[in-house]
């Protein structure tokens, strides 16, 4: 297993270097001066000089490369135009919100996704089935940005449930964290809920017309036992190898996600910063969010090994 | 990662095809809603009962009436006709998408699916890009380029074509190893023949379903670009935009989010249909990874 | 070998007809069988006479369109067809069990083989932990298994396809059935591991007196394995008997068939005789002998259903001109019709 682990993280080292070499490019996409674009057209020109030496225009392209990939390797990703501070840290002030809130939505789109997608298979063909995939349909066909605001109008303002933004953290008050995550959480997971749910669905339907979910059923099992010992057991196989996806569209999803529930997460850092053309944040954002994906693509390498004995090595 | 291209189902005939094809409820129930959709965009300057663009003091913030269908905005400006507009510039934005995103993922994809010594260096690319989550790469690119349709047709595609490319590249791998193809090569055809007539005639199934979702994606990332603010610029009524605007008027007007919500529930609901229904007849064995 | 009818039989199958759908047409038409206790019953047939589904039906495990149109299956005198579902359950994995074709496919691939077979024991047997665990391995010891100590942790993909079949047979055995189901259990099997698991099935149905419902298209296998055997045909049983007698004096014209078109090595450079026609799909059969439009002496009387009478003692078959059976007769080596 741990040389698995070694091969995995080597065969990411390309695509890391190929991740931080976009990421660089990004400054070099901007039509006309990256200066002037952040700062409006009223700017002196030594105020415009002094944001070129910043982004470290005055040097020469490859210069510009290696000095970034040195930086980045020591976990500098630069200073921010606009808050003047490093990047990096402001991104770790903000990262626990965005991980709360996307593995918070990821836990929901499983659990219900999966319990409805079984559901739909064990009934299929019937009204539960139908029922169930329809508003699957429907969930990964509405605007997370929309559905977050529909909800906040509904059961915030008009019905005040739920807070209807901001942020809670958990060491200072757990309920209150829950009650201001419940809604972004469930509009987040909303999308990713409908896809899991269909996912698991056609899964449990292949799995369950298989030979040994027979020979299971000739043992005298309970039912309810064969379909998850035997059956779900089975159908997660594929939906593992998803996850990592998965974990990447909420993380997209997060950042809007924030935006509309104003939540102080990595996301709206980024939106900010792309808003206000804070071309450092958004390349150090951009550089963290793919880190995490990878991260989480090897473990759910290595949660596909586990769940599935055929995929071990030796 | 979960391979959505299989074992190309045989060609059906023609006709049958057809005739399946409308059978399945799905796809007609799809086609039909992606019609309307079509028509009311196509007519939007014809129908459209009012200038999108141009407000009316005296007309502001109203309820939806028999004047005004979707009512008003908080510049007295028609919420249907803008809406209308909007699907235009949705259509528009996504058939762009959808048609660059198919071509340059058919390019990438075979190349690296058929010439093997080109595959690890192609695919490492693919994989790199499709490490952002989609939407931030597209909001990134996007607010570096500016903000125009262009920009926002050109942010998107790179963001769905390496998926695609996955997609093209799995089929061509396939069928590049089946027997026909084996046997073409025998009989001397060059490998452009081979390419174009063997192998991508029998990766155009899974591609075509696959382009119905960058379709409904490209709409639904159009939408969330314009709500950030860095899709195409204000005054064009886009469906986010128009969103992005009634966010401070909700509670006093909330037709003005609702319209183009639904607007574009109505349109990513019938294109996911359309490409189910597609899926299904084409090829049932698709139907695990979807989008 | 027993060649009585058994007195007080293990299992009975009256008049079962099953069907597709609710109105569809019959795979299965009025079976008669019976199994008596320490019996080992053959059921031989081509593909398409039914016999799997007969099988599923005992065991109550026919996939969702087919189902039971009518007629009684006993086992102990329970009726299993109008049990309610969890004493069938508890009866399945104990009372009888049942080993299918495929081992490739048939066992669970992401789960233990010790588990699967600790399954049958937490739930019929009562047992777990290290007593589930010692008693696996005493199983797989029993199914000749190597290394039982080790294998007990493999993975199914860890398994040749003889081994796992190993593995269904001690899963089948775990509960302590007085009734094992086999349906082709070694069709999918190499020519040499067949052999093993036949003689290891025969000697585990001697040891423990077990009734044993042996399925398949072998007639190699009945005369291995069989008591008694019963043929099948579109659905239908067209002769039953001792094997001896079957083998020895087929009556109906199938049975003569399928035993004359075995490829025999002692006979020489010879025609393979076969039976003309096909096998006709559920639904095709008329409504007389389903047999007759490939029998070479269908007659006008054919074209009534013929019943299973006796022709001999504990000889039954289902042709209004069975052949009638004299002492000189040679086993036929040629599909000729002899003169009734």
């Amino acid at each position: 297993m741990g040389r698995f682990i070694v091969q995995r993280l080597l065969a990411s080292i390309p695509v890391l270097l190929l991740v931080s070499l976009i990421t660089f490019a990004l400054l070099s996409l901007v039509p006309g001066d990256p200066a002037s674009a952040f700062l409006d057209a009223s700017a002196t020109a030594e105020a415009l000089e002094r944001v070129r030496r910043e982004l470290g225009l005055d040097r020469p392209f490859l210069v510009r490369m290696g000095d970034w990939y040195l930086r980045v390797l020591q976990g500098d990703l630069g200073t921010s135009l606009l808050l003047n501070r490093s990047v990096t840290s402001a991104i770790l002030e903000r990262l626990p919100v965005t991980l709360s809130l996307t593995a918070m939505a990821f836990l929901v789109s499983v659990l219900l996704g999966m319990a409805a997608g079984v559901l739909a298979a064990v009934r299929h063909g019937k009204a539960a089935d139908q029922g169930l995939m329809t508003l699957a349909l429907l969930g990964l066909s509405i605007p997370e940005f929309w559905l977050g605001l529909v909800l906040i109008w509904l059961v915030a303002v008009m019905v005040p449930i739920f807070p209807a933004g901001d942020y809670v953290a958990f060491a200072t008050n757990p309920w209150q964290w829950a009650r201001h995550l419940a809604l972004p959480t469930f509009t987040l997971a909303c999308v990713q809920m409908g896809f899991v749910a269909r996912m698991t669905r056609s899964s449990m339907l292949e799995v369950l017309g298989q030979d040994f979910v027979r020979t299971a059923r000739a043992k005298g099992l309970p039912e309810p036992y064969v379909v998850v010992r035997h059956g779900l057991a089975n159908a997660m196989v594929p939906i593992v190898t998803v996850m990592g996806i998965m974990v990447g569209a909420l993380l997209g999803g997060a950042v809007v996600t924030e935006q509309v529930f104003s939540i102080p997460g990595l996301g709206r850092l980024i939106i900010g910063a792309v808003l206000s053309r804070d071309f450092p944040v958004i390349q150090g954002g951009l550089l963290f969010l793919a880190l995490i994906y990878l991260v989480v693509n090897l473990v759910v390498d290595l949660l596909y090994a586990v769940v599935d004995p055929r995929v071990r090595l030796g | 990662m979960a391979n959505a291209a299989t074992l190309p189902a045989p060609a059906p005939g023609r006709a049958s095809f057809a005739r399946r094809l409308l059978a399945n409820r799905s796809f007609t129930i799809g086609a039909a809603l992606v019609g309307l959709v079509v028509v009311l965009a196509l007519l939007a300057s014809v129908i459209a009962p009012f200038d999108p663009l141009k407000g009316n003091f005296r007309a502001r913030m109203l309820a939806p009436s028999w004047q005004h269908w979707m009512g008003t905005d908080h510049f007295g400006r028609d919420i249907l006709s803008r809406v209308l507009h909007g699907a235009r510039i949705s259509l528009q934005i996504g058939l762009m998408v959808s048609l660059i995103t198919a071509a340059a993922g058919v390019v990438i994809g075979a190349t690296a699916g058929y010439f093997r010594r080109s595959d690890g260096p192609i695919m490492r690319l693919m994989d790199a890009f499709m490490a952002f989550p989609s939407i931030i790469l597209a909001i990134a690119i996007s607010s570096v380029l500016g903000a125009s349709v262009l920009n926002v047709i050109i942010a998107l595609s790179i963001a769905a074509i390496p998926h695609t490319a996955r997609i093209v590249r799995a089929s061509v791998m396939v069928v590049r190893e089946m027997e026909y193809v084996e046997a073409a090569r025998a009989l001397g055809a060059g490998h452009a023949r081979i390419l174009l007539r063997h192998i991508l005639a029998n990766a155009m199934a899974p591609l075509v379903v696959r382009m119905t979702y960058v379709f409904a994606v490209a709409i639904l990332n159009e939408a969330v670009l314009s709500f950030i603010g860095v899709g195409p610029p204000p005054p064009a009524p886009t469906f986010g935009a128009i969103i992005a605007n009634g966010r401070d008027f909700i509670v006093a007007a909330p037709w003005i989010t609702l319209a183009p919500g639904f607007a574009i529930l109505v349109s990513v609901l019938g294109l996911n249909l359309l490409g189910d229904g597609l899926r299904d007849v084409l090829d049932p064995r698709m139907a695990v990874n979807t989008r | 070998m027993t060649t009585t009818r058994p007195e007080s039989p293990l299992l009975q199958v009256q008049q079962l007809s099953t069907a597709l759908g609710s109105r569809g047409p019959d795979i299965l038409s009025d079976i008669e069988l019976s199994l008596g206790h320490g019996e080992v019953l053959g059921v031989v047939g081509e593909s398409g006479s039914g016999k799997s589904v007969l099988a599923l039906s005992i065991m109550g495990l026919l996939p969702s369109p087919i189902r039971v149109r009518q007629g009684a299956i006993t086992l102990q005198g329970k009726d299993l067809l109008n049990l309610p579902a969890t004493e069938l359950r508890a009866l399945r994995g104990r009372d009888m069990a049942m080993i299918f074709q495929e081992p490739m496919t048939s066992l669970n691939p992401v789960m233990r083989v010790g588990q699967q077979i600790g399954e049958v024991l937490r739930w019929h047997r009562a047992l777990q932990g290290a007593a589930a665990r010692e008693e696996s391995i005493a199983l797989l010891r029993r199914v000749e298994m190597p290394d039982p100590q080790r294998q007990i942790d493999a993975y199914p993909h860890e398994l040749s396809g003889g081994m796992r079949q190993r593995v269904m047979i001690a899963i089948a055995l775990a509960g302590k059935p007085q009734l094992l189901i086999a349906d082709e259990p070694t069709t999918a099997l190499d020519v040499t591991i067949q052999a093993q698991i036949l003689g290891l099935m025969r000697k585990i149905q001697r040891d423990d007196k077990m009734s044993v419902l042996l399925i398949t298209h072998d007639l190699g296998v009945i005369a291995e394995m069989c008591d008694r055997v019963a043929v099948m045909y579109a659905g239908r049983v067209v002769e039953q008997g001792a094997v001896l007698d079957i083998f020895d004096r087929p009556a109906h014209p199938y049975t003569r068939g399928l035993l004359a078109s075995r490829p025999r090595i002692a006979a020489g450079a010879q025609w393979l005789s076969t039976i003309e026609g096909t096998v006709p799909g559920i639904g095709q059969t008329g409504a007389g002998c389903s047999f007759a439009p490939r029998c070479g002496l269908a007659g006008p009387a054919c074209h009534q259903r013929p019943p299973l009478r006796e022709v001999g003692p504990a000889h039954l078959a289902a042709c209004v001109s069975p052949f009638a059976p004299s002492p000189d007769a040679a086993v036929p080596t040629a599909w000729v019709p002899s003169s009734p």
